[in-house]
């Protein structure tokens, strides 16, 4: 099936109205769970997934993908107005969005910002639309060793470029993700591995508990913790939304390149959201006829970055959709989501299961349109989340979790894993570890495991087949790359005072 | 981020300590429990030991640096008062758990709730029981009744 095939296969798949109606859900709760601090895509996406169970497939990866949009957007509607952003690619965001709030512009900020993402996301949505089913058939001549060094290599790199500038906070979260993966009985042997007799260890660690639990619960711990309530956030008439023939002309440049910086970004393992606004906002700051002006309001430093995450979260949904490999934590979820349901995501998926595949890709189309149309008039709706009371958010996410948690596979032992999984996440969040690469060393350890076997087993114990073949030559030839270049690029960065531009602004973990 | 302090210094050391002994156990069980095989045809104990090996060398990387000035651990100012909140919270949701098999989940929820109001909280005892009960009744009619999830019904039979 071609692009256009494909996109009208789409569109046929989207008109029913379950699909539409998990799209909109998706935006608008994504949306809502974004705009609250601490909670960022990857709370949102790990809370909805016990739900998503009861929903079929192609629901279900809509739903995930429309709240990643969602909460993506609400984070960098907090970054312009209170100067908090939501999820860290919105950090950039506060710079230049929130001094433009406080002179007055908070509108034409907002708007900028929701157009740029949209037609970022759109813009990337296309070319994820015609190069995935290139790439897919392109990945049909992998083997095992191919996907081993894939998904080994691209866990070191993520393991290198992530962890805020210290190899072992990235490194340690990593390797207890891979230990929790060999839990309960092995795939291709049958054998019972660190189950120490106890019968609900048999099936391995639920993986909603483990996601809901390190990510959910740990956040909601800590939002209790840090939240006590933020200044009132300016208000934003209708009429202050409508950017100037200026405005627009000044930000279609910034959006051009943010777009493509960010499409680049999200092929990449890593925090691709992070490193392409980090990015944007760095090129502006160069080759920008107003770079003078950014840093005190320029619509430019809105612009850029903004496309940017926009454009990184729709392409990296390539290396989902054609390998079956998720470089970021919210996607491995919607993998989970996949895989949970008997889906087997890789380069199969689009032939397989077109309606998946090509339904996902018009529903970001259609999600994109919605956020714009629906959030930007809804911006005060927004805001009244921040005004509900931390007593009574706390207590209603924590129900939710345990409803997911226990409907998922009935076991109240779950529960049990949700609570120790929730506080390790908290102390480990609090101690500056970065979570991601946990998320992935459990999703993608039991698949790392089977192809390093298998590779061996085809090879008669030969353990030179993992660098055979020129794909395995290259791809491991990239990681080394990654692991050699980023230490030396981080302390020319640190030389260069890079980090200065995030004082004062109020991080969220 | 901020130059770390004291206790975030010495708790990550504690997360390395702690990451190095259940690698050791992860090694160790792995070793003696699982047939190890041959390079030809591995066995089940061979990825555990090769991601053991990995953890313990991460563990010992956390506990080194550790011990360096510049590590860089978000500062994040909190009270006294923040923290038992948040701690406040932990206790109820453990005790939650607990007794969702003997009470149900409605009870279990309303009282939870409810406690966790009654923590936080100076609202009027009426006003709280009125809250957790509600609560609990909308998610039960959500989760369970509506979408048909199942919730532990408890010595007293629903919910």
């Amino acid at each position: 099936m071609g692009a256009i095939e494909g996109l009208l296969y789409g569109m046929s798949v989207m008109a029913q109205p379950e699909n539409i109606l998990a799209a909109l859900a998706g935006v608008l709760i994504g949306t809502a769970i974004g705009v609250l601090p601490g909670l960022g895509p990857l709370a949102a996406a790990a809370l909805i997934l016990p739900i998503t169970y009861t929903m079929s497939p192609t629901v279900a990866v809509i739903a995930i993908a429309s709240i990643y949009a969602g909460s993506m957007y609400g984070g960098s509607t907090t970054s312009v107005l209170l100067k908090i952003p939501g999820e860290t690619a919105s950090i950039i965001t506060t710079i230049d969005g929130h001094k433009m709030a406080q002179q007055g512009r908070a509108g034409v900020a907002l708007s900028i910002m929701a157009i740029g993402s949209m037609v970022a996301a759109l813009i990337s949505v296309v070319f994820v639309a015609l190069l995935s089913p290139s790439l897919s058939r392109m990945a049909l001549n992998f083997g095992a060793p191919e996907f081993f060094a894939l998904t080994a290599g691209g866990l070191l790199a993520l393991a290198r470029v992530t962890g805020f500038g210290s190899l072992a906070s990235a490194l340690f979260p990593l390797f207890v993700g891979l230990s929790l993966s060999t839990i309960g009985q092995e795939a291709l042997s049958g054998v019972f591995r660190y189950t120490f007799g106890v019968p609900d260890l048999a099936a391995g660690l639920d993986l909603t508990a483990i996601f809901v639990g390190f990510f959910g619960l740990a956040e909601v711990l800590l939002m209790v913790e840090a939240m006590r309530g933020y200044k009132r956030p300016p208000r934003v008439p209708m009429r202050s939304l409508i950017p100037t023939r200026t405005d627009l002309k000044r930000s279609l440049a910034p959006w051009g390149r943010g777009t493509l910086i960010g499409f680049f970004f999200g092929l990449l393992p890593g925090p691709a959201g992070t490193m392409a606004s980090f990015t944007s906002y760095k090129v502006e700051k160069t080759v920008s006829r107003y770079r003078r002006e950014i840093g005190s309001g320029a619509i430019e430093g809105v612009a850029g970055p903004e496309a940017s995450n926009n454009a990184a979260a729709t392409s990296a949904l390539i290396p989902v959709l054609t390998l079956g490999l998720p470089f970021s934590a919210t996607y491995a979820l919607m993998l989970a989501a996949l895989v949970v349901q008997g889906i087997n995501p890789g380069p199969l998926l689009i032939t397989d299961h077109p309606e998946i595949f090509w339904g996902l890709i018009v529903a970001l189309l259609l999600g994109n349109v919605m956020l714009l149309v629906l959030n930007l008039p809804l911006v005060g709706v927004w805001i009244l989340a921040l005004r509900i009371p931390v007593y009574v958010l706390a207590p209603l996410i924590l129900l939710f979790a345990v409803v997911g948690v226990f409907s998922s596979r009935n076991s109240h032992f779950d529960l049990w894993v949700l609570i120790v999984a929730g506080i390790a996440g908290a102390l480990m969040m609090r101690l500056g570890f970065d979570m991601a690469p946990l998320a992935l060393g459990f999703i993608l350890g039991p698949i790392i495991e089977q192809q390093m076997r298998t590779s061996l087993v085809l090879s008669r114990g030969d353990v030179g087949v993992f660098v055979e073949s020129p794909i395995s030559k290259v791809i491991w030839a990239v990681v080394a790359i990654v692991l050699v270049a980023e230490p030396l690029i981080g302390r020319l960065a640190r030389r260069r005072g890079t980090a200065s531009v995030l004082s004062g602004t109020d991080v969220p973990r | 981020m901020t130059e770390s302090r004291g206790y975030e210094r010495k708790g990550r050391a504690l997360v390395g300590v702690v990451g190095f002994m259940a690698s050791l156990v992860l090694i160790w069980t792995a070793s003696q429990d699982y047939p190890i095989g041959t390079w030809e045809r591995p066995g089940a104990a061979t990825f555990p030991i090769i991601v053991g090996i990995g953890w313990l060398l991460a563990s010992a990387l956390v506990i080194w640096e550790s011990r360096r000035a510049d590590l860089n651990v978000e500062k994040v100012e909190l009270t006294r008062s923040d923290v038992v909140k948040a701690g406040l919270i932990l206790v109820a949701f453990i005790g939650y758990v607990a007794l969702l098999p003997v009470l149900g989940f409605i009870l279990a929820t309303a009282i939870f709730f409810a406690l966790v109001l009654r923590t936080l909280t100076s609202l009027a005892l009426w006003r709280i029981a009125a809250a957790g009960l509600t609560t609990a009744l909308a998610f039960y009619g959500l989760f369970v009744a509506l979408f048909g999830l199942p919730m532990p019904a408890g010595v007293l039979g629903f919910g």
